[in-house]
């Protein structure tokens, strides 16, 4: 569905400015698509970046600080530290792109259905959403992990599912507002059918805003999941998380700083990398 | 007035109501066996439990019984102040909130004054920075801020304060030095939302006419900030409360743990790891509730400040 929507949206829609409007845009953007580029390649194929073992214990090697065999450095029992990230960068990235999927899907569903036919639809699903939002999403994913159990994918679930009452919110406002749009009325008023007035004119005019929110999303996903991997939620250790590296070395952080270092550094620039490419997405769509 | 705060008393009601329906329908309806986790935790010696000694723990928590007549007996019991019994220890919700209240009551509050003044702080000084370069600088602050993750702003801490420093404890919750830390990092991340906001709000507030009218009459940019547009933009602030309750209940969590405090977070937390559903449901409404209050003391205190709201039937414009 996405795809869909991208394709469409790099044709016609404030989307496809903005992506041709990164080529003449700041460094920082560059520097901000470029990390991202690197985070994917992590994920999509970590034997390419680095040849040694996230498993291979070094006894010998045990808490080096980083050096050129060790870009990272080596944890308690002289694992690679970078070799560790990069295989956590799987779980972690897909994990956050599952419950971008499920937040999207039923937010957009649940959205879509609630400001394209208003009415009783409305009525419903939005007291069903508010229901949901009594509880902060914090809470909301813990509740469902505890009634689904441990592991990365319970933890993508639950995050997914807690983003979705507030991301239906702007769901709905956004084709709300393409919704008030004059092209609206005007082929409502010459008689255009809901499934040709949904695909040809609204979804294309809400694709802009959704893209940047996603790309937003990516990055508070991010963030939640690794929260929940570092208290013990995510994949059990030695399988390396972004998350459960910096908890496992939260026990040597007196002597080895690496350990919570860069992965703390690598999720910081992932974070902030899809904030500045959201807000570029944004920025685009408002002024192109 | 009647009506209106009635009506937020309702509505405040509701929110409670609602969590504590969500939460039942995840924690009982989805296929989950607390028992079984509990039972597999206690069995130390991998001896099995009987299928009679089983059926009744079940029947002892009620798990056998439908699901609407859970729901309504539990209803009854909370509305009476029995939250229900720990499946895990035996003993009372209410006696293990209550024993962790105090630590989290303490670390929330110092979390609070720390957050509202360095967000306060960080909002003021960005709008009244004459250098537009320094400006956009402390613009930045409170985004990049919400972009580290809670745990880390907190084991950098410890490890500037507790291992290089050693002016602080790194752990427990004894006296205010371990407070110090722990608040810190709850508030760093609480004051991020708030100067967002805030800046945001004052931002825009200062592109309205009335601020030209000063302009006009020569005061000085921190004087105007101060004295006139903090009146109006801080008004939004009051409703972000609810954000920042929010915030604060995940930060518990995550700060509790990383400083080992033995608060609501930290039971939450291990709660959750032993499917304890009762505790899990119990913190749930106790942070619906505070949640319900404090946006419903936001919602009265609103229309006293702001004489424009004290109409009767005018529902304030709600922020966000």
């Amino acid at each position: 569905m996405t795809e869909v929507l991208d394709e469409r949206s790099l044709r016609r829609s404030s989307a496809g400015r903005a992506a041709r409007g990164l080529l003449r845009s700041p460094a920082v953007v560059v520097v901000s698509v470029v990390i991202l580029l690197v985070v994917v390649l992590f994920a999509a194929a970590p034997s390419l970046v680095t040849s040694q073992d996230p498993f291979a214990p070094d006894i010998l090697n045990k808490l080096a600080p980083p050096s050129a065999e060790h870009l990272f450095g080596t944890d308690d029992i002289g694992r690679d530290l970078f070799t560790r990230i990069v295989y956590g960068t799987r779980a972690s990235v897909l994990a956050a792109l599952v419950a971008i999927a499920i937040a999207f899907v039923v937010s957009a569903v649940i959205g879509g259905v609630a400001g394209f036919f208003r009415g009783i639809y409305d009525s419903v699903l939005m007291r069903l959403v508010d229901l949901f939002l009594a509880v902060p999403d914090m809470l909301l994913a813990l509740i469902l992990i505890s009634a689904l159990g441990v592991g990365t994918v319970n933890v993508a679930i639950a995050v997914g599912v807690s983003m979705v009452a507030s991301l239906s919110l702007v769901m709905r406002s956004t084709v709300l507002r393409v919704m008030h749009s004059p092209f609206v009325e005007a082929a409502k008023a010459s008689g255009v059918r809901w499934p040709r007035l949904l695909v040809r004119h609204v979804l294309p005019h809400a694709a802009g805003p959704v893209l940047s929110l996603l790309t937003l999303e990516f990055g508070i996903a991010i963030l939640f999941i690794a929260s929940l991997s570092f208290l013990g939620f995510g994949a059990p250790l030695p399988a390396p998380e972004w998350g459960n590296l910096i908890a496992e070395g939260r026990n040597y952080m007196a002597t080895a700083w690496w350990m919570i270092a860069f992965p703390g550094i690598v999720i910081v620039a992932t974070v902030l990398s899809a904030n500045r490419l959201s807000h570029s997405f944004s920025e685009r769509g408002q002024t192109a | 007035m009647v009506r209106y705060v009635a009506g937020r008393l309702g509505h405040a009601l509701i929110v409670v109501w609602a969590a504590y329906t969500v939460s039942f329908l995840l924690l009982y309806a989805l296929p989950a066996d607390p028992v079984s986790t509990m039972l597999s935790a206690g069995a130390v010696d991998g001896s099995t439990v009987s299928d009679a000694d089983r059926a009744a723990i079940v029947a002892r928590f009620g798990f056998d019984q439908p699901l609407i007549v859970q729901y309504l007996r539990m209803l009854g019991h909370l509305l009476t102040g029995d939250l229900g019994t720990s499946i895990q220890t035996g003993s009372t919700v209410t006696t293990a909130i209550g024993a962790a209240l105090p630590s989290t009551l303490q670390l929330a509050a110092l979390a609070i004054v720390i957050g509202a003044l360095v967000g306060i702080l960080v909002a003021f000084t960005a709008n009244v920075v004459r250098s537009s370069v320094l400006r956009d600088v402390i613009f930045s602050v409170p985004p990049f801020l919400s972009a580290i993750p809670n745990f880390l702003i907190g084991l950098l801490l410890m490890w500037v304060f507790a291992f290089q420093l050693g002016v602080l404890p790194f752990r427990g919750s004894d006296g205010f030095e371990a407070l110090i830390l722990p608040g810190l990092t709850l508030g760093l991340s609480l004051s991020a939302r708030v100067g967002q906001v805030l800046g945001r709000d004052i931002q825009r507030e200062l592109r309205t006419p009335y601020v030209d009218v000063l302009k006009v009459k020569s005061l000085s940019r921190p004087k105007i900030v101060m004295t006139h547009v903090f009146k109006n933009a801080g008004l939004p602030v009051l409703s972000v409360v609810g954000v920042m309750i929010g915030g604060l209940i995940a930060g518990t969590v995550i700060t509790e743990t990383i400083f080992a405090r033995p608060g609501i977070g930290r039971l939450l937390q291990l709660s959750v790891e032993t499917q304890d559903f009762p505790v899990v449901q119990a913190i749930v409404v106790l942070s619906a509730t505070t949640y319900a209050v404090v946006n419903l003391a936001a919602d009265l205190v609103i229309p006293v400040v702001d004489p424009r709201l004290r109409r009767p039937g005018r529902a304030r414009t709600k922020v966000e």
